[in-house]
């Protein structure tokens, strides 16, 4: 994996509701919006690799013992 | 393509540093190169290990191929600690963020996924260890990691038994984590990550 | 990006009380990828040899799975799984206490269990000539406890031999 030491630039186009999003996870993680954004790619880089390999992804409630399944 | 930056490590039994690299991004083949290197003089500290009837680390055997996999993905990153022409330590961090658990709660706190010293570097596998400093340097560049990610500082990871001692003085120990088959969880929080580096209690 | 760096002064404190200790840390959870896929790519003989030796020396020396559980520290159902489910690949730590427990030789307990890689074609097929022999029954017979020591016998004089090579 190549260490990128330049970066780009791009424009980010969200709606109200999108950017209301972005603006409370940066609150609440700590972050600014450009990592939430880099923690949202990374997530998603993952998440795909494995769904794209055959497995699923689940949400499970060990108290309620549910299991729920992510359609993605 | 890996980056470096200098560092430093303490040879054993001196006092005096000796000039090291920070080679950050390591790429897969690298980090098996470096794993193929050290299993040498693991294999020889191992029958010493099981003459005295010790466990070995289990991540000794791990199929590092499948792990080096990892880093084909962004959110993960592979460090290591050059010196006189051999990496002498090995670290992989996650940069998706884990929430800490410490106070303030919920923040983003980079997860050191593995951390480890050469062989010949460890007092418990031979008599004369080559080089001290190896942990610390890499604290040093997961710190430095954190804050490049925006996390402030903030790192975690699970300690093996054996290395407790060495977390404690610097991180808190959240205790067993049974999640974790009850490794001891610990985590440096922004404040401790700028004591760390700046020295003080 | 500011450069974070301690003193080299406070570098070699800091490196002298390391002094050569272990700092290995592990986050075992993330790194443990697709263990049904582990199961599976294993082979069923191999991971069925694996069960039934870890359910015959257990009433081999007879224990039950909770007497197992407690000596060994691993979790009851954990054990279950072990026993029962030739899908599920147990932790290595698991696979560890059990061999201490259990006097088997982990080297070669870990392959069967699916967390190494098999080293030899010997050692591959004398499992599946035990999976072959084996049958999931309430007592261990005679043939079965034979069929225990055999392969048991073939466990150790492969560790033996990679010793030897080493």
């Amino acid at each position: 994996m190549a260490i990128e030491t330049t970066k780009r630039t791009m424009t980010l186009n969200l709606t109200d509701a999108e950017m209301q999003v972005l603006e409370t996870l940066s609150s609440q993680k700590d972050l600014s919006k450009t990592a939430v954004i880099r923690q949202a790619l990374r997530l998603y880089q993952l998440v795909d690799h494995r769904l794209a390999s055959g497995e699923k992804l689940f949400f499970e409630d060990e108290a309620k013992r549910q299991k729920e399944l992510m359609m993605i | 393509m890996s980056s470096r930056r200098k560092s430093r490590l303490k040879r054993a039994g001196k006092n005096e540093l000796a000039p090291a690299d920070i080679v950050d991004g390591l790429s897969k083949e690298e980090l098996l190169a470096t794993h193929l290197d050290w299993q040498p003089d693991r294999l020889e500290a191992l029958k010493g290990l099981l003459d005295a009837k010790e466990p070995w680390p289990e991540h000794w055997h791990w199929d590092w191929s499948k792990k080096a996999g990892l880093l084909d993905f962004m959110a993960y990153r592979c460090i290591g600690i050059e010196c006189e022409g051999r990496m002498q330590g090995l670290m992989m961090a996650s940069t998706l963020a884990r929430s800490s658990r410490v106070g303030p709660t919920g923040r983003a706190v980079l997860y050191v996924e593995y951390i480890e010293s050469a062989p010949w570097n460890l007092k418990d596998l031979v008599d004369e260890p080559k080089f001290s400093g190896v942990g610390i340097a890499l604290l040093e560049a997961a710190i430095e990691l954190s804050e490049e990610e925006g996390f402030g500082g903030r790192i975690a990871l699970h300690s093996l038994p054996q290395s407790e001692a060495f977390y404690r003085k610097y991180m808190t120990d959240m205790g067993p984590d049974q999640s974790h088959e009850g490794l001891c969880y610990f985590e440096m929080s922004a404040e401790q990550a700028r004591l760390f580096l700046e020295g003080g209690k | 990006m500011k450069v974070m760096r301690m003193s080299d002064e406070l570098f070699l404190k800091r490196a002298a009380e390391e002094d050569g200790c272990m700092i290995s840390a592990v986050g075992l959870q993330p790194l443990h990828a697709k263990k049904a896929e582990s199961g599976q790519q294993l082979g069923e003989p191999i991971r069925f040899a694996f069960s039934t030796l870890i359910s015959y020396r257990r009433r081999a020396l007879r224990m039950t799975m909770e007497d197992v559980a407690q000596k060994a520290k691993v979790e009851l159902d954990e054990l279950l799984e072990i026993e029962e489910n030739l899908s599920y690949v147990p932790e290595v730590r698991t696979v560890h206490r059990l061999a201490d427990l259990l006097k088997l030789p982990i080297p070669q307990l870990l392959v069967l269990s699916g967390n190494a890689k098999a080293a030899t074609a010997e050692l591959t097929e004398a499992a599946v000539r035990f999976a072959a022999r084996s049958r999931a029954v309430e007592k261990l017979n005679p043939e079965q406890s034979n069929a225990l020591n055999e392969f048991v016998k073939v466990l150790v004089e492969q560790k033996g031999k990679e010793t030897v090579k080493k």
